[in-house]
């Protein structure tokens, strides 16, 4: 039995509320405040670095739309405005996805690139692109989305027959679902490679292969899809309440009248729109949607919302830090944000798979 | 005693559920119905056990009355209202569930959880309520967790755990609220505690001293202990349903759980205690005799 002294009036509120105020903080004012500082590291780092004052000067006379100031300078920083921008939204779509995927399957290994949702979205960006349907970002971003989709219902039935098969029907197990999903990277990686080996109009146009990058992202692009992920974003977070109640198993959601069906629905949904636009943009990268909820996780936010937007603004600054690193650590030379995003990501792999209950 | 369609105790409360002609089941309705047709009364502002063998329907009576399970055919009325009429979110104001099996969510305080139960008095977005602080600290005070508001849901003890997931259906603030097997797993004083603590519910509507309690139990000493009104399923239908004195008797126990046994008052409260025989004990006693 616990001490029953501590039921005075003063300490009777006290538990309920901590956070409000903390949680402002943590996620939201100090990831928007690190995306920002973030954003002009992004800006100054690379092959040719640049003070931070040239920096501003550039990005002010960009924003008010004076044009490029003369100088090597203010070219280098404009040139690096489309992949800053690019990161920032591929961030922000793979931490949400990834968090929705965990929060619909209940499984903390969800991740758009683990579950082999990204190789299946470059597959049909590939196979698209063969057959002379990549027309345009849109006509991409589209291919990616339906990849994402047809990956996503593979993975589950895969691990879903492996389960019946075992003699465990019912929800798959999160490594059941690891392993489908990477047996359709693996495939839909080789596939792809077969495309860009077979087809020079994929040679020449699929620039990610099979690692993720965003050396050559184009501003156009992100601007069309920006739109794209935010209403993935607020399709995750107009799930949240939804999400809050699934994840205390589905009678309960049912009891606390959420839809556990509509809720997963709604989820699927903005993993499509949020994979299929990073994919579009970026090409597959892994672990973003590992690393920034488990991370954002253990600082307990009260609400799934609250995690979903801090996971918006913690994987962007992720992605940008991510790309500014694998620029400036060989400098001149770059390392792709793909492998710095699995280098960054491997280690957090490894001790959620020590957790009880992930490897059984 | 058993009777399948029982007609409601003369002089009996008010109904808190009243089921009509209910008939569940799972898969193509061609299938035969795992409840039912059923009709059933149950008493506002009192504790009903519903007690049976495995497999005798009470997991999918209780799925029936969350509506999580669609009705085949009849209604049931909460509180005097149709049930079918009401949206999800509204019903969950009115009746709560303690599944058998809730999932406790990784790196989560004892006041999370619980706060979570304030998830139906929400908006559509999620946005705090006014009553949610003062409902979460009730909760947390009757279940005796204040002491444990802040500590993460994994390092509690069984017993405790099971505090914080009726504090949490509690902080729902419903005046009808159905338990399954809340005492499963539990020790035999927590499973006691447990009970007194379910038998104390408050109404938080105020429209009776107390809440509309369901709980499907396991333990029939116990069920008697801490029940106004018991019925025993079998088969899906309703085998006797009246006081734990006129449901828990050697027939029935017969007829429901195909168990001889003896039937004594409580020496102390008065309430039927079970006592089960089993194939060799008669023998053996008049034997011995």
């Amino acid at each position: 039995m616990p001490p029953t002294a501590l039921a005075a009036p003063a300490a009777r509120r006290a538990p309920a509320r901590p956070s409000a105020a903390r949680e402002g903080v943590l996620f939201g004012l100090l990831p928007l405040a690190l995306l920002a500082a973030a954003t002009v590291a992004g800006l100054a780092l690379g092959a040719r670095p640049v003070p931070p004052a040239v920096v501003l000067d550039t990005l002010g006379a960009l924003l008010t739309g004076r044009g490029v100031p003369e100088g090597i300078d203010a070219a280098a920083v404009a040139a690096r405005v489309p992949r800053t921008v690019t990161a920032t939204l591929v961030g922000a779509a793979l931490a949400v996805a990834g968090a929705a995927l965990q929060g619909a399957t209940r499984n903390p290994l969800g991740d758009p690139g683990l579950l082999g949702l990204s190789a299946g979205a470059s597959l049909a960006t590939a196979a698209g692109i063969a057959v002379g349907l990549g027309g345009s970002t849109a006509a991409i971003a589209g291919l990616a989305a339906l990849g994402t989709l047809a990956a996503a219902v593979a993975v589950y039935a895969v691990a879903a027959a492996a389960a019946r098969a075992g003699g465990a029907p019912g929800a798959p197990s999160p490594v059941a679902l690891v392993l489908a999903g990477a047996a359709v990277t693996a495939g839909a990686t080789a596939a792809t490679t077969a495309l860009l080996v077979l087809s020079p109009t994929v040679q020449d146009r699929f620039r990610f292969w099979a690692i993720g990058t965003v050396a050559r992202a184009d501003l156009g692009d992100a601007v069309l899809l920006a739109p794209v992920v935010g209403v993935g974003i607020l399709l995750a977070a107009a799930a949240a309440p939804g999400l809050d109640a699934l994840a205390l198993g589905d009678d309960l959601a049912h009891g606390l009248g959420r839809r556990p069906g509509r809720t997963r629905a709604a989820l699927l949904a903005a993993v499509v729109l949020l994979t299929g636009a990073a994919v579009a943009l970026a090409g597959p990268v892994g672990f973003v949607g590992l690393l920034a909820p488990h991370a954002l996780r253990r600082l307990r936010p009260a609400t799934a919302r609250a995690l979903v937007l801090g996971c918006a603004l913690w994987g962007a600054v992720l992605v940008v830090l991510a790309d500014v690193l694998g620029r400036i650590v060989l400098a001149p030379a770059e390392i792709h944000l793909g492998v710095t995003t699995v280098v960054l990501g491997v280690p957090v792999l490894l001790a959620l798979l020590r957790r009880p209950g992930v490897g059984a | 005693m058993t009777t399948t369609t029982p007609a409601p105790t003369p002089g009996a409360d008010p109904a808190g559920l009243r089921l009509r002609g209910v008939e569940l089941g799972y898969g193509p309705a061609s299938a035969p119905p795992v409840v039912g047709p059923m009709d059933l009364d149950l008493p506002a502002g009192r504790v009903t056990a519903v007690i049976g063998a495995n497999a005798c329907g009470k997991s999918t009576l209780l799925r029936g009355l969350t509506r999580q399970l669609p009705l085949r055919a009849g209604s049931i009325d909460v509180l005097d209202r149709d049930a079918a009429a009401l949206s999800a979110r509204a019903y969950a104001r009115t009746v709560a569930l303690l599944p058998q099996h809730p999932v406790a969510p990784e790196g989560m305080t004892v006041a999370q959880l619980v706060e979570r139960g304030r998830n139906p008095h929400r908006g559509l977005l999620g946005g705090r309520a006014p009553g949610d602080d003062d409902a979460v600290a009730s909760a947390l005070e009757r279940a005796d967790l204040l002491g444990l508001a802040d500590r993460d849901v994994s390092t509690l003890s069984g017993g405790q755990r099971q505090r914080a997931w009726l504090a949490l259906v509690l902080a729902q603030a419903t005046p009808v609220v159905l338990l399954d097997e809340p005492t499963s797993y539990l020790d035999l004083n927590h499973q006691v505690e447990l009970l007194d603590l379910v038998r104390g519910l408050p109404d938080p509507t105020g429209r009776a001293p107390r809440a509309t309690v369901v709980a499907v139990l396991h333990e029939l000493s116990l069920a008697a202990r801490v029940a106004d009104h018991m019925v025993a399923l079998a088969g899906g239908r309703v085998a006797a349903a009246g006081t734990p004195a006129e449901v828990l008797v050697p027939e029935v126990l017969a007829t429901v759980f195909g168990l001889d046994a003896d039937v004594v008052p409580d020496p102390l409260l008065g309430h039927p205690v079970v006592l089960p025989r089993g194939a060799g004990d008669r023998g053996a006693r008049e034997g011995a005799a």
